[in-house]
């Protein structure tokens, strides 16, 4: 299986190609619930999280929740 | 007495509201934040530690969507753009719900909202449908401008974020209240609790404020003391006060004094 380059979160990142979201975090030992993907400055619903696969050059950024004022 | 109001679609009993950061640890913010009686709770959009350990717990966790109002900010978001980008983020996050704050920074040093881009950013937002309350600086004339592009709370500051200096101008704070329809929320600002007070006096809907409760030596205890303040300031707003004078007016009648 070939790697290929994405970045993430602003960090260049070598994952295994053909990842679909639930397995990118899976790759990236996130847990999948309380958190958000954005793929190529889209949000991803999470509806859509199992038929969107990763590609070579995507930015995703992954955020969640933290305290603020 | 119920004395509840709305903000866009919803109705809120409690006309404070807190946030959720620079507390020293999660269970401090929880206990801070359910003392304060607050019903609208406000957090940030960040990114994950990538290689963070997984089982680290998440804030939604703690303060949980089903106890409380999620509303999420954009703060650190210096660009109309990158808002409604944080927006749609928190939106997707919060499982569709559209209630958000949105503020745009101008400087780093002074915090200070940005408000040619802070409308621009109102006015698409408001088109992506989200319900906006809008940090603001106490200007006039764009309080006017944010509530016309269809704000749902015109929210300006009583002094910069974090600074706790208290209400620094309560003339324009009351400006913008009489003119205003939608609710007005002091937002940032506040020190301590007659900050609060004052606001509610000066007739504005609500207060948010985070530092004020978070900074304190006992949080918890300023929770309680602020969740107090908004109710004597709302009631004295209500009742009406008594009529400034120049002179003194003797409380008790002259007449009858023993020695006269």
């Amino acid at each position: 299986m070939n790697d290929i380059q994405v970045s993430i979160n602003a960090e260049s990142k070598k994952i295994p190609e053909n990842l679909n979201i639930p397995q990118l975090l899976n790759f990236l030992e996130l847990k999948d619930d309380l958190l958000v993907v954005e793929l190529n400055e889209e949000v991803v619903m999470r509806a859509d999280w199992e038929t969107t696969t990763v590609g070579e050059g995507d930015k995703l950024e992954i955020v969640k929740a933290i305290g603020g004022g | 007495m119920s004395d509840s109001f709305r903000i866009g679609v919803r109705e809120f009993q409690s006309r404070l509201m807190v946030g959720t950061g620079k507390y020293a640890n999660d269970q401090l913010a929880i206990d801070a934040i359910r003392e304060s009686g607050a019903d609208i709770v406000t957090m940030a959009i960040r990114r994950v530690n990538l290689g963070q350990n997984k089982d680290e717990s998440n804030i939604l966790e703690l303060i949980s969507p089903d106890e409380f109002t999620i509303l999420p900010n954009t703060a650190g978001c210096y660009t109309a753009d990158e808002s409604v980008r944080t927006c749609k983020l928190a939106r997707e996050l919060l499982g569709g719900h559209s209630l958000v704050k949105l503020e745009v920074i101008g400087d780093k040093n002074t915090l200070l909202p940005d408000m040619p881009e802070t409308l621009k950013a109102a006015k698409d937002l408001v088109k992506e449908g989200f319900e906006v309350m809008v940090y603001c600086t106490d200007d006039f004339d764009y309080s006017i401008a944010l509530e016309d592009a269809g704000c749902v709370a015109v929210m300006p500051l009583a002094a910069p974020i974090g600074s706790g200096r208290g209400i620094e101008n309560p003339q324009a704070i009351e400006a913008i209240v009489k003119r205003i329809q939608v609710p007005v929320i002091v937002d940032a600002g506040i020190g301590t609790a007659s900050d609060a007070t004052l606001a509610m006096e000066l007739g504005c809907d609500g207060v948010l404020l985070n530092t004020a409760i978070a900074g304190a030596r006992n949080p918890v205890l300023m929770a309680a003391a602020m969740r107090q303040a908004v109710k004597a300031g709302r009631s004295a707003y209500l009742a009406g006060r008594m009529p400034k004078s120049d002179q003194a007016t003797a409380s008790s009648p002259i007449e009858g004094v023993i020695n006269s």
